[in-house]
């Protein structure tokens, strides 16, 4: 049986663990437990007809205090971002650690995925923003760990992409 | 013996009288108890003759024997000691003998004896904890009441000094799990994820200590178990230790990374999630599944150590038996299949030091033998072939052969009878003098029959020559063509110009003569004269649209070949003209 590390990343309390428990248990919680360190779970899934196991890596969301740790980068797939749709800063913040990321293992398969969808009322994100990214071909869904719309997709696309190297993705051009 | 009393009686013609006494008393005892005498002579010299005495016990041995074993149990034991010297006799004389003959039993009498030992091993087991009402064996049942273990779970825990219940190996880049064993009985969590928060872990306290990667985090403490881990460049291994293990033991573990390096470097390099490869290292991480129980504690005395030790022997071997008794059927397969393979003579199959080598001789054209290895399951590296090339003289080999060697163009088939390489069909002049020149080379081919074969080259000669043959370009008067002669002139080049580069392959080369000719009109000197103008005239045209000028020749003939006899007059200008006949050169062929 294949086995891929795929990683979780993005703002703290966007979302990453409970996606993570969404789609591992199909459990929800409000409580919010901030990840410290890192919490690892596996999931088999038949992606294609192929089954593979995805060796998830919960990442403690970056800030200040707990800066993302390459080391838990290496080895890495793929990864998800995870943004927080009802807050402008989160997305920001993720396309800064795509960034972070490729320049510490390079150009591997992500998807971007703006969570808490069912907060509809309370969503910042404009459509207009994520237009760039979407045109250059990222993909990017919404999310949400509540009611677990999307989750399911957000992970089978990632898995897809990293099985299938070599189809339609680019990443945009290093703003630094 | 038994006539002397009779010839007594009978030869004493004056008996004294003492003698005549006794005489008559062996008489009568003669006639009383003559006969009985004589059986009972008879049996005594059976008895006292050895070979009689033998053929008689001989003939009652079989019964007896049968008898005696099923009435009592002596014969057998009696029988022991002069078995065990037959046999140690035999063994002595000639080994092989009685090693012949018991070999299709020893296989499943060690297979026997190993569980029968060991079940009596795990009966015995149970019977010393169930048994075990000591003192200190009560408050071990207290305390495995308090704490809910089981019982032989707390007598493990006081007398054990050591055991490794897990071993993982992980890759090392990735944190994903190679493989993982342990040992009977132990509960465990899911190992991948222990393997990968294991590697977080260790990456988690590299990254806070600042410390080189040389010196990662090498022990962990958590509760009564340890973890130790043990680096190699690209892979870990870490194994879970409940009790305290002596220091050697990282020994073990050091050497069990640095072999699978070894074994798996390539693999472990090109590593990409697939974890398959490396089931194969079980047998190096099983050994490292070791026990050690306090001397003079029950556990010590107890069947469990030796039980266990067992275990661990015979996991690894059993593993390694049902793995080469399913490699060996593949093998055995996978040569059947070969011997049944056209163009394959398999002399030797054999395996030596865990490599199988086949060999023998292989045609080069008949399939390559390394080829079939995937759909029989067998590892490329285990195998080696050692081939000696041969040409196979089947007609199907034969017959590729030809083909690859001749590489016959589509209109032309090939056929082998009995030797024979029949051609057929059509080719160019060339392939036919290659194919002609190379198949009595060919190993297997007797004789070649091409009568069915057309050369297209040949046939597109001759009818060029018929084109350029029917050819006339007519002249006004003088040295003047007619209109629309001149055009005619490029397709005539072109026609000569196909003709010599097709003729080069046949190995010929062609001359084109240009006839001229005149109208009857005027003197037979000036016509010759005329005529043999118009021919150079149309040659220096012809060469000045690029004909090499030896390929020309020209002449003149006047008016003596009129086109048709009676047509003379009738219209001049049509005897104006020229004409054209090609001529055959035999040239050697650079
Ligand atoms: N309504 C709603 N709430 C969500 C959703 N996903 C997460 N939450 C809530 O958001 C809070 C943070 O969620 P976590 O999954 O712990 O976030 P995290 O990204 O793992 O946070 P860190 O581990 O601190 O980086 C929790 O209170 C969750 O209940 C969602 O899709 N919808
Ligand atoms: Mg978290």
């Amino acid at each position: 049986m294949i086995q891929k590390k795929i990683c979780m990343i993005g703002a703290p309390s966007v979302g990453k663990t409970s996606l993570v428990a969404r789609y591992v248990y199909s459990l929800f919680s409000e409580k919010y437990l901030s990840t410290v360190g890192v919490k690892i779970d596996r999931k088999d899934v038949r992606v294609d007809g192929q089954d593979v196991t995805l060796m998830l890596w919960d990442l403690a969301g970056d800030d200040e205090y707990q800066p993302l740790k390459p080391s838990y980068l290496r080895g890495a797939a793929g990864y998800l971002l995870v943004a927080d749709g009802t807050r402008q800063e989160t997305l920001d913040h993720a396309l800064d650690l795509h960034w972070r990321v490729t320049r510490s293992v390079g150009t591997i398969p992500f998807v971007l995925v703006l969570n808490k969808s069912d907060l509809a009322g309370q969503w910042e994100i404009d459509p207009a923003q994520i237009k760039p990214v979407a045109e250059d071909r990222w993909r990017v869904l919404r999310t949400s760990a509540k009611d677990g719309s999307g989750v399911e997709v957000a992970f089978s696309e990632l898995a897809r992409d990293i099985l299938r190297p070599g189809q339609d993705r680019r990443t945009i051009p290093d703003p630094a | 013996m038994n006539q002397t009393p009779q010839s007594e009686a009978g030869d004493g013609p004056e008996p004294s009288k003492p003698a005549t006494q006794a005489d008559e008393l062996g008489a009568i005892r003669d006639l009383l108890f003559g006969e009985e005498k004589r059986q009972l002579d008879g049996l005594q010299e059976r008895i006292e003759d050895p070979g009689l005495h033998a053929q008689d016990v001989g003939r009652v041995l079989p019964q007896a024997v049968t008898l005696a074993t099923t009435e009592n149990e002596n014969l057998g034991a009696a029988l022991v000691p002069a078995v065990e010297t037959a046999l140690k006799d035999s063994v002595k004389r000639n080994p092989a003998r009685l090693a012949n003959a018991i070999f299709p039993i020893i296989g499943p009498a060690i297979r026997k004896s190993i569980s029968d030992t060991f079940s009596r091993l795990v009966q015995s087991l149970n019977q010393t904890l169930g048994h075990s009402f000591s003192p200190q064996g009560l408050r071990w049942r207290l305390e495995a009441a308090r704490t809910g273990k089981s019982f032989a779970e707390v007598v493990l825990a006081h007398t054990l000094i050591y055991r490794v219940e897990q071993v993982f190996l992980i890759h090392k880049e990735t944190g994903l799990l190679l493989q993982h064993v342990t040992a009977p009985h132990i509960r465990h969590e899911d190992a991948g994820v222990v393997s990968g928060m294991l590697t977080a872990i260790r990456d988690f306290a590299r990254d806070s200590f600042q410390v080189s990667t040389a010196e990662a985090l090498q022990t962990l403490q958590v509760g009564e178990l340890n973890v130790w881990v043990e680096d190699g460049p690209q892979a870990t291994v870490a194994a879970v230790i409940r009790g305290q293990a002596p220091l050697d033991f990282r020994t073990a573990l050091q050497g069990a990374i640095e072999e699978i390096h070894a074994l798996h470097g390539a693999q472990l390099e090109a590593f990409d999630g697939d974890a398959a490869p490396f089931e194969t290292t079980r047998p190096i991480l099983e050994p490292c599944l070791q026990i050690q129980f306090a001397e003079g504690t029950p556990g010590g005395k107890s069947p469990a150590l030796p039980l266990l030790l067992l275990l661990l022997v015979l996991a690894p071997l059993a593993f390694w038996i049902a793995q080469s008794t399913v490699t060996g059927r593949r093998w055995s397969a996978f040569v059947e299949h070969l011997r049944s393979e056209p163009g394959i003579v398999v002399t030797t199959a054999d395996r030596r030091d865990g490599q199988f080598v086949v060999g023998g001789l292989r045609d080069p054209l008949a399939i390559d033998p390394a080829s079939l290895l995937e759909e029989f399951k067998l590892k490329p590296d285990k195998v080696s072939g050692q081939w000696e090339p041969y040409q196979a003289l089947l007609p199907e080999f034969i017959l590729k052969r030809s083909e690859a060697l001749l590489q016959p163009p589509s209109e032309v088939s090939l056929e082998v009878q009995d030797g024979r390489l029949i051609i057929r069909g059509r080719a160019p002049g060339s392939w036919i003098a290659h194919a002609l020149a190379q198949a009595p080379l060919l190993a297997g081919v007797h004789a070649i029959d091409a009568t069915g074969l057309v050369n297209d080259t040949l046939a597109a000669l001759a009818s060029l020559q018929r084109q350029i043959e029917q050819e006339v370009l007519f002249f006004e008067s003088g040295l003047t063509l007619k209109e629309g002669q001149e055009a005619r002139l490029a397709s005539l080049a072109g026609g000569i110009r196909s003709l010599e580069l097709g003729a080069r392959q046949t190995g010929r080369r062609p001359q084109v003569t240009i006839v001229g000719h005149t109208d009857a009109s005027g003197s037979d000197d000036q016509n010759l004269r005329l005529s043999k103008m118009r021919a150079d005239h149309v040659a220096t045209l012809l060469a000045s649209r690029g004909l090499p000028q030896e390929l020309l020749e020209s002449i003149g003939v006047g008016a003596r070949e009129p086109l048709a006899p009676d047509a003379t007059e009738t219209e001049p200008t049509r005897h104006r003209r020229v004409t054209f006949r090609v001529r055959w050169l035999e040239e050697a062929v650079p």
